[in-house]
């Protein structure tokens, strides 16, 4: 029988335990184990368990720390990895009929980091099919098993909030990272483009796509970073700058650090209770002694259509064969909008590709005069399975579009940006705030959510389930 | 040139859209010598569509709804091309600026 409270525990404060072998890898992966196997059945986070693999990778982290061979703080704590990660000898299937049956003969660049790393990979958590939408069913949410996780990393999502793994990795091409971890209340990162390499992810949208972690803390989440990060030759994209200590840019303080509030578009439509939360997260920035400037982003009027156009037009790239050779095994909510990426001209994208370049000179002009912007993650709280269009201040919005509408800005600018959670509804659902910073400069994003967190204690609140 | 084209125009065969698509692919030196062996007629209507609608794998029920997202992108589509981008720019660019350190190294 294992220790239950081992499978809620952060990778912080799970590897001084196990670096001084006060606990076992292979304790803290049996605890994951039962605690899958007490509530997946409801939750559904996962498409496959490694359960064998898990084991036995958890008994040769054993016996490396006892041979004295501690590699680092991930050493035996048990990862869940997001279905678009490749993952060698088990199936990769990106949540589609597709690839049901594909297996890799290689592991992904962040899956060969996590091992290098002494990670467990404890499974493979479920996605919206292909990461193409922001509900990921069957995946319930485990604040309210009624109600969706968010996508595309909803099963990641899920599994972090239900104690199902320590860690997980998620994607992110319009806001598939901070979209479930605001739902689930807990920790997403969307690294700066081209800080983690995507080699070995199955792409969606090769411009817009990012990897980066989730997890239950902000100090996890620059412990992930930390491995996850750095060039890659694999991946055009990823550039060969230094890759700093995240956690030690975690001082608790922000002082005199800037914060930059839009006084449009992000709060334009935003449910009152989400509006709440976040201004009185901005406020506690303010008390620990941030300087909190106004700021205004005037082109993103434009940045609905410039996301359309791009992501569905490289998405329907990616899809062109399978779309004439197995349409009906995509899912109806796949296929259209893959079908509606054809139908642009070649004009239409490389004028988006040019306006989203004005976008993201307007984004560094505002990122030149604060150190980070401060803004919701997502305008709404976690809807209920089925719901779409979903109702916000009394206004209807489909629901990938509500979703998405606060997160894109960060895949086109390329910005690094995190959720971290800032409270609940009257009803009890989580409420993400988001920071976007500069280019690189994740360790700035993590230091203001980090102190922001441990001021705020919301942590010590448990999903349900 | 110009004569050989107003001979294509008079055949009254139509060229299918993806005759059309298939010959624009083998490259616009070949476009004169394949047009007046099959002497289908170029209209202008088709050269507009860029996708052959019955090549959409979709049921008309999800047409009826990609019609409205269509409509709605070729209108915000049009509006972009007057965006105000300068003579010279921006070039189509998506990677954020670097740092000037470079190194491989984890700190």
């Amino acid at each position: 029988m294992s220790d239950p409270e081992l499978a809620r525990g952060t990778i912080a404060a799970l590897a001084p335990q196990l670096r001084t072998r006060k606990i076992s890898p292979v304790e803290v992966t049996e605890a994951v184990l039962d605690r899958i196997a007490a509530v997946d059945g409801k939750v559904k986070a996962y498409l496959t368990v490694m359960d064998a693999d898990a084991r036995r990778s958890a008994r040769a982290a054993e016996q490396a720390i006892i041979a004295g061979n501690y590699v680092g703080p991930l050493h035996g704590v048990p990862v869940a990895v997001k279905d678009l990660y490749y993952t060698r000898g088990v199936k990769t299937t990106a949540g589609s009929k597709i690839l049901a049956d594909f297996v890799p003969d290689e592991d992904s660049a962040v899956v060969e980091r996590l091992k290098r790393a002494g990670a467990i990979i404890i499974g493979k958590a479920n996605t919206h099919e292909f990461a193409m939408n922001t509900w990921t069913p069957p995946t319930r949410n485990p604040w309210d098993l009624d109600r969706i996780p968010g996508g595309s990393s909803g099963g990641s999502g899920a599994a972090l909030a239900a104690h199902e793994c320590v860690a997980a990795t998620g994607t992110d091409t319009g806001g598939s990272i901070r979209i479930p971890a605001a739902f689930c209340g807990v920790v997403g990162l969307k690294p700066t483009f081209g800080r983690v390499s995507r080699h070995g992810v199955i792409p969606l949208s090769w411009t817009l796509d990012h990897a980066g972690p989730m997890t239950k803390s902000v100090e996890d989440a620059a412990i992930m970073l930390g491995v996850m990060a750095g060039y890659d030759p694999r991946d055009s994209s990823t550039v060969d700058i230094r890759v700093p200590s995240y956690v030690r840019a975690l001082t608790g303080d922000v002082r005199g650090l800037r914060i930059g509030l839009p006084r449009d578009y992000f709060f334009d439509a935003v449910d009152p209770e989400v509006e709440e939360g976040v201004r009185n997260a901005v406020k506690s920035l303010e008390r620990l002694g941030a300087d909190v400037h106004e700021v205004a982003f005037p082109q993103l009027a434009s940045l609905p259509v410039v996301h359309a156009c791009i992501i569905l037009t490289e998405a329907a790239t990616y899809h062109e064969k399978w779309l004439r050779t197995r349409p009906d095994d995509y899912a109806p909510d796949v296929r259209l909008p893959l079908e509606w990426g054809k139908l642009f001209t070649g004009i239409d994208y490389v004028q988006c590709q040019r306006v989203r370049e004005l976008i993201r000179q307007e984004s560094a002009a505002v990122l030149q005069t604060v150190d980070v912007v401060a803004a919701p993650s997502v305008p709404l709280p976690a809807s209920k399975v089925g719901e779409d269009p979903v109702t916000i201040k009394g206004n209807k919005e489909g629901l990938v579009g509500a979703t998405i509408r606060l997160t894109r800005l960060a895949n086109h600018t390329g910005l690094p940006a995190i959720s971290v959670p800032c409270g609940f509804t009257a009803t009890g659902l989580p409420i993400g705030l988001q920071l976007i910073g500069r280019p690189f400069e994740e360790a700035t994003v993590l230091r203001v959510a980090h102190a922001y967190e441990v001021q705020a204690g919301w942590r010590t609140k448990s999903a349900p389930v | 040139m110009r004569k050989r084209q107003r001979q294509a125009g008079n055949d009254t065969a139509g060229v299918t859209r993806r005759l059309f698509l298939t010959v624009a692919g083998a490259g616009a030196a070949m476009l004169p010598s394949l047009v007046s062996a099959q002497a289908p007629a170029v209209t202008k209507d088709a050269l507009r569509p860029m996708v052959d609608a019955a090549e959409l794998a979709i049921t008309d029920e999800q047409l009826a709804k990609l019609a409205g997202l269509v409509g709605w992108s070729r209108g915000e589509l049009r509006k972009l091309r007057d965006v105000e981008t300068g003579l010279l720019g921006p070039a189509p660019m998506y990677l954020p600026p670097l740092p000037t350190a470079r190194s491989s190294d984890h700190e």
